[in-house]
């Protein structure tokens, strides 16, 4: 029975999506359900967190067709952190929503493509079944598209149009490699697939298989050089959008090549993970040189997302025990920070009208609450210490360090400098810089509580994490043993 | 130690009310904290006089061996008081100094976060817990320095002091990190009972390289000093705590601090003294060349610091006291001149040394205590610093290093120094009374803190057996780990050191006297050596690429885009061909009688003259074509209710087309003859590469264990006969479920997006 508990993350979006269809005209209803459901999805996924770290993996066969020959969900350390996460994030933005979203948006469907969406996202996570992935993945794309499109401002469709192309080239090279790895294996499911893909013993069709994987979720995690449509379409939907998108969708792709590249291609790892390791370190600089050559508050956030998946990928690239929870760690780190970030710029706009740094400034002066919420987020963005941003970078860099890829460290620590740059910039134009704009519009914020509830609650976290960060590395820690020892959650999967 | 580290930093959280509140005396209330953390490190001095330390450990990150751990020396004492102290003369100072600025109660918040970050770095005994505390000193100073912060200069100040400090403090963090891989921990006690595992591992140089770098760039040794120069445009109470007394010492500290762990091998000799040395000189060289008050005392700031860096070098027990002793002189005497720059600043609007003179007459206290600074910069006995120069003169002549080029430096540099101090200390005071108006009211708080500093100079005279005793003994004890009696005395015979003290004074003087005959303004040689222009550069050349780079790769243009993506895929992918030859080439084109090979050459016919059509109706229709064509393989080979599906789809797919196409604007073709070649390129090898892998995917042997398995349990277990049908929906019902919710979404989705149009 508690194994119905690892489907609930599924079930309870779905369900709620389905019923805001009906509640979509009314905004308080489907405000309230969205909130309640959020609250929901965090509560089953604490509950499952507990059991997971209690009694292991733990594995719901769905419709009770055993591995391989049905649908698994798999809940281990790992996937179950990132649900909880799932559902911090969209709390967060559901309030901050609440406040920030045009009643336009409310009533033509938001609520409900935010929670499919979460839906698609849960389901990812949670999949041990490879074509289900993708089918997960569709229901992300599919949501995600609307909302990025929703509204028909000018420059959305531009980037939505962007953003649904690429992804549908991801999502056929998804397929096709689906095919091919079910050509050679007929399997679907991922635990079966990382035994019979031993079988196989041509290492060649398996490294191909490995780059349409790869290129595909590389695509979607938005690596060098597959990231384009990330900058093109983020800074186009409102910040609620932005920020749920750079809090969970990007962190998917990363996901799936975490459990593909630890689970079945690892039988030719100086090939595969040598790179992963560059397109990390290439990652990693040509996001924080994009974010570099930007004015535009949301432009320079939206960039340093591509570059802080660098980390995320460098820890798997090392595909060692200290690497893997390093990226783990950086997963928590890094969803808190970027979706913070976007939440004030969304502020910023609102009070100053604009997201452009040169029209910006004076708000340390006028607003120095903001200006600490801000200092919080760049700077752990930056690694300042003892901000969560440090201790994940220090994660990150005595990995590499560890493994010997010290020219990779090094890259890691001059992109942090970069990125620190990055932040002053931002911090010296908008916050600092005397404010030349006073025509602008300069509105009073209503409805604060909306708008600073979000940044409040997780700029608490996030000293909290900078303080307690043992507990959370602990939680990393025991993630990546299960990602490492590949052999119980095959194992526990295939009953064998 | 934890008491005064929270104390000192609830001080910092509670500043910008105690300034809402208490206004006019908020500097005196707030150097309270302080100074009780300062009683108190008095009140404990007993525990490290005798050589002991104590430590508080609280466990925090167990698994990472970092853990909150404070470790009080000599060492610290020394440093800590210095903070302590100073942290309440400028709190003082500033209450008269920040009166009509706006935003003071930011200010006084950032000063005493400093203080409690560096206080944080002198008595931390975990690397990691150290870094902490040192970035955040980087990170207050960047507050501080950029107080006026709508001006552009001080932006540019503070960003560049952040980056460059901050850029030393990654090298640093990085070098402990290579420390912990080798010895598997941070704790300074054990890491100094462990020093020999750390040199002799093949990783001390690039530690030790690191941990140098952080060092000389938060002490701002040649050339990463430009930083230093720069944040003079800090208000002046910063500048005098932090760029003399404190945070520029935080890397001279750290050098002291892990000279157990890494010192005494001869690269660490011989940088340090090399960088030192350099330092010294260019430092003093490029101080004579300023006008600015402030600036001169930066340079020399700069040139003390190289000649601390020079002395740990050096490495023998009376070169560490000497720079223990020259630590707390130096401190005294330049915090003095900076605070009474400010006054000067502050009174007469101008720091310029050569306009300034004769302020005697207007502002004689100030002037007597700025002499006084001046005279025990130089070095002139009484004063305390004497005592250092003279140590510092014996320990330079007693090293086996660089033969006496060392000696000669120090002397070329004190002699520029002096000259300097005169300048800087002497000059605006004496001469022509300049045409200021009556005489400037400085009030008690200001004069307070330069008063106490340039007695404090000449006083400590009176105690230098105490202060031997209890402060630089076990504080030079700390580094070197012996015990080492070195006596403060300020008469050691007539010997070389006392000779080159002489010619100090001498030099000095001698240029002071004839400065209008050398002119040093004019050189401008030493402006040009800034480096600060390399950090300009870099800057500027990081925007440059990170334009050019983003131009090319985020053109903007979606068919970029999609090349890049498709040609990375192409490539490596074609490259893993190569290498493992898998082309298999044995194609089987034997057909199942001659429908099917009417059948392909139809598909392969539409396919290649949809692409080429001119027209978009053909091309959907002769697309279609494929569809079908591929829908009655399916029939061929068994799976009706496939082809059923993809006869629907097709249908459908062209009839909605067909709809459509009336409403689109009339095709046209706008890709020139290169860009079409080029998608030709791509498109073909894409197509090759695909093919490569399908036959080669096809020619691999699959164990169709699940396939078996649906059709063997289809009806059985499942109650179905149609085995597609029961895969749909009972094997895989979830896979159903999922695209059943992505076509509710499409037709919400399209709902949505028909009917609203957000306007801004």
């Amino acid at each position: 029975m508690i194994e119905f508990l690892i489907i609930l993350p599924v079930i309870i979006p779905f369900f709620t999506g389905a019923i805001l269809i009906a509640t979509m005209k009314s905004r308080e209803i489907s405000r309230t359900i969205s909130l309640a459901s959020a609250f929901l999805l965090l509560v089953s996924s604490l509950v499952l967190f507990a059991v997971v770290w209690i009694s292991g993996i733990k594995v719901l066969y769905v419709g009770s067709w055993k591995a391989p020959f049905g649908i698994s969900f798999i809940a281990d350390v790992f996937s179950v952190s990132m649900l909880i996460m799932t559902a911090v994030m969209l709390i967060t933005v559901t309030i901050y929503s609440f406040s920030s979203i045009d009643s336009g948006r409310e009533k033509y469907g938001f609520w409900v493509f935010l929670q499919f969406m979460i839906m698609g996202v849960c389901g990812s996570f949670l999949t041990g079944d490879i074509f289900n992935l993708f089918v997960w993945f569709e229901v992300m794309l599919m949501s995600s598209f609307v909302l990025i499109a929703l509204g028909n401002e000018k420059f959305q469709l531009e980037g939505a149009i962007k953003y649904v192309t690429i992804n549908v080239i991801s999502s056929v090279l998804f397929l096709s490699a689906v095919g091919i790895l079910y050509g050679m294996t007929g399997s679907l499911n991922m635990a079966d697939l990382a035994g019979k893909i031993k079988l196989v013993g041509n290492n060649y069709l398996i490294n191909i298989a490995a780059l349409f994987f790869l290129t595909s979720f590389g695509i979607k995690a938005a690596i060098f050089p597959l990231f384009f449509w990330l900058p093109a379409s983020y800074p186009t939907p409102p910040i609620p959008v932005t920020a749920i998108f750079s809090a969970l969708l990007t962190k998917v792709g990363v996901f799936a090549l975490i459990r593909v590249f630890t689970l079945v291609f690892t039988t030719d790892v100086s090939f595969t993970h040598g790179i992963i390791l560059a397109l990390a370190g290439l990652t990693m600089v040509t996001g924080v040189f994009g974010a570099a050559a930007q004015f535009e508050f949301r432009r320079i956030l939206a960039f340093h997302i591509v570059s802080q998946i660098g980390y995320l990928l460098l820890g798997l690239g090392l595909f060692t025990l200290n690497g893997l929870s390093a990226t783990v760690f950086f997963f928590f780190h890094i969803m808190l920070a970027k979706t913070n970030l976007f939440f004030i710029s969304g502020i910023v706009n609102r009070i100053y009208g604009t997201y452009d740094l040169n029209k910006l400034g004076g708000i340390y002066k006028n607003h120095p609450f903001i200006s600490i919420m801000f200092m919080i987020s760049a700077g752990s963005l930056a690694g300042i210490p003892p901000l969560p941003g440090f201790w994940a970078k220090l994660f990150v860099i005595k990995a590499a360090f560890e493994s010997h890829y010290y020219f990779l460290g090094a890259v890691a620590i001059i992109v942090s400098i970069l990125t620190l740059y990055s932040m002053l910039k931002i911090w010296n134009e908008a916050f600092w810089k005397k404010n030349e704009y006073h025509f602008t519009k300069q509105e009073k914020l209503t409805h604060r509580f909306g708008w600073y509830a979000p940044v409040v609650v997780i700029s608490v976290l996030m000293l909290l994490l900078s303080v307690f960060p043992e507990h959370i590395y602990l939680v990393a820690q025991k993630a990546s043993e299960q990602i490492i020892n590949s052999a119980e959650y095959i194992k526990i999967v295939i009953g064998k | 130690m934890t008491f005064i580290i929270i104390l000192i930093f609830s001080g910092a959280f509670l500043a910008p009310l105690i300034y809402r509140y208490l206004n006019k005396i908020s500097g005196w209330v707030l150097a309270l904290f302080p100074l009780s953390a300062f009683v108190y490190l008095i009140y404990n001095i007993d525990i490290t006089s005798n050589g002991g330390h104590f430590t508080e450990e609280f466990l925090w990150f167990e698994s990472l061996n970092v853990n909150i751990l404070f470790y009080v020396d000599g060492l610290s004492l020394l440093f800590g008081m210095i903070i302590t102290l100073f942290g309440a003369l400028i709190a003082i100072y500033s209450n008269a100094y920040m009166k009509k600025y706006e935003g003071v109660g930011k200010y006084y918040l950032w000063l005493l976060f400093f203080a409690g970050s560096m206080l944080g770095v002198v008595i931390s005994g975990n690397l990691i817990t150290l870094f902490v505390f040192w970035e955040l000193t980087s990170f207050s100073s960047f507050f501080l320095i950029g107080f006026f912060n709508e001006k552009e200069k001080s932006r540019y100040a503070a960003m560049q002091a952040l980056l460059v400090t901050c850029l030393g403090g990654l090298a640093l963090f990085a070098g402990f990190i290579f420390i912990y891989i080798i010895t598997g921990s941070f704790d300074l006690r054990y890491l100094i009972l462990h020093s020999d595992v750390v040199k002799s591992s093949p990783l001390y140089t690039i530690a030790l390289f690191l941990i140098l770098l952080g060092a000389f760039t938060k002490s701002a040794q040649v050339p990463f000093h430009f930083w230093l120069p720069n944040a003079m445009e800090a208000p002046a109470p910063v500048s005098a705590y932090l760029h003399s007394a404190t945070m520029v010492k935080a890397g001279v500290f750290l050098l002291m601090r892990l000279a157990p762990v890494l010192g005494d091998t001869d690269i660490w000799n011989i940088t340090l003294i090399s960088v030192g040395m350099t330092t010294m000189l260019l430092g003093a060289a490029m101080s004579v060349a300023q006008k600015d008050l402030k600036k001169i005392l930066a340079y020399t700031t700069i040139s003390a610091l190289g000649t601390l860096v020079l002395l740990i070098g050096i490495g023998t027990p009376l070169a560490y006291s000497a720079a223990v002793l020259f630590v707390l002189s130096h401190a005294l005497y330049k915090g003095s001149f900076f605070l009474i720059a400010g006054i000067v600043d502050k009174k007469t609007g101008s720091r310029d040394v050569e306009s300034l003179s004769g302020l005697y007459h207007y502002m004689p206290a100030v002037a007597v205590f700025s002499i006084l600074a001046a005279l025990s910069f130089s070095g002139f006995p009484p004063f305390i610093n004497f005592i250092s120069k003279e140590l510092s003169y014996k320990a330079s002549l007693d090293t086996q290093f660089y033969f006496i080029l060392i000696p000669i430096f120090l002397l070329a540099s004190n002699i520029l120094s002096m000259y300097s101090a005169l300048l800087a200390g002497l000059k605006p005071y004496l001469g022509i009374k300049s045409e200021y108006k009556e005489k400037y009211k400085i009030s008690f708080s200001f004069i307070l803190a330069p008063a106490l500093l340039s007695l404090g100079g000449i006083a400590a005279v009176f105690f230098t057996g105490i202060l031997d005793a209890n402060v630089i003994s076990p504080a030079a004890k700390s580094i070197f780990l012996v015990n080492t009696a070195v006596e403060m005395k300020y008469w050691y015979g007539f010997n070389t050191a006392f000779i080159l003290s002489l010619l100090t004074f001498a030099g000095g003087y001698f240029l002071y006297r004839y400065r209008d005959t050398f002119k040093f303004y004019n050189i401008v040689f030493v402006n040009r050596l800034a480096p600060s222009r390399i950090y300009d550069y870099l800057l500027s050349s990081i925007k440059l690429i990170s334009f050019r780079q983003t131009r090319i790769l985020q053109s903007g243009y979606l068919r970029y885009y999609i090349i890049i993506i498709i040609s990375f895929l192409s490539v490596t992918v074609a490259a893993v061909i190569i290498q493992g030859n898998i082309i298999n080439l044995t194609l089987d084109f034997r057909f199942e009688g001659i429908y099917e090979m009417v059948l392909f050459t139809g598909i392969m016919f539409s396919a290649i003259l949809a692409t080429i059509s001119k027209s978009r109706l053909s091309a959907v229709v002769l697309l279609g074509v494929v569809g079908y064509g591929v829908a009655v393989i399916f029939v061929l080979h068994g799976a009706p209710d496939l082809a059923i599906t993809q006869f629907t789809i097709e249908t459908l797919t062209v009839i909605i087309f067909v709809l459509i196409l009336y409403r689109l604007p009339k095709f046209s073709n706008i890709s020139d003859r290169n860009s079409k070649i080029r998608d030709w390129i791509i498109a073909s090898v894409f197509g090759i590469i695909m093919t490569i892998v399908t036959l080669a995917v096809v020619s691999t042997e699959m164990k169709p264990e699940t396939a078996n398995y649906y059709a063997e349990f289809s009806k059985l277990l499942a109650n179905g006969k149609n085995v597609v049908n029961v895969i749909l929906v009972d094997f895989r019902a979830l896979d159903t479920l999922g695209e059943i919710t992505v076509l509710a979404v499409a037709a919400l989705g399209i709902y949505g997006l028909l009917k609203l149009t957000v306007k801004k």
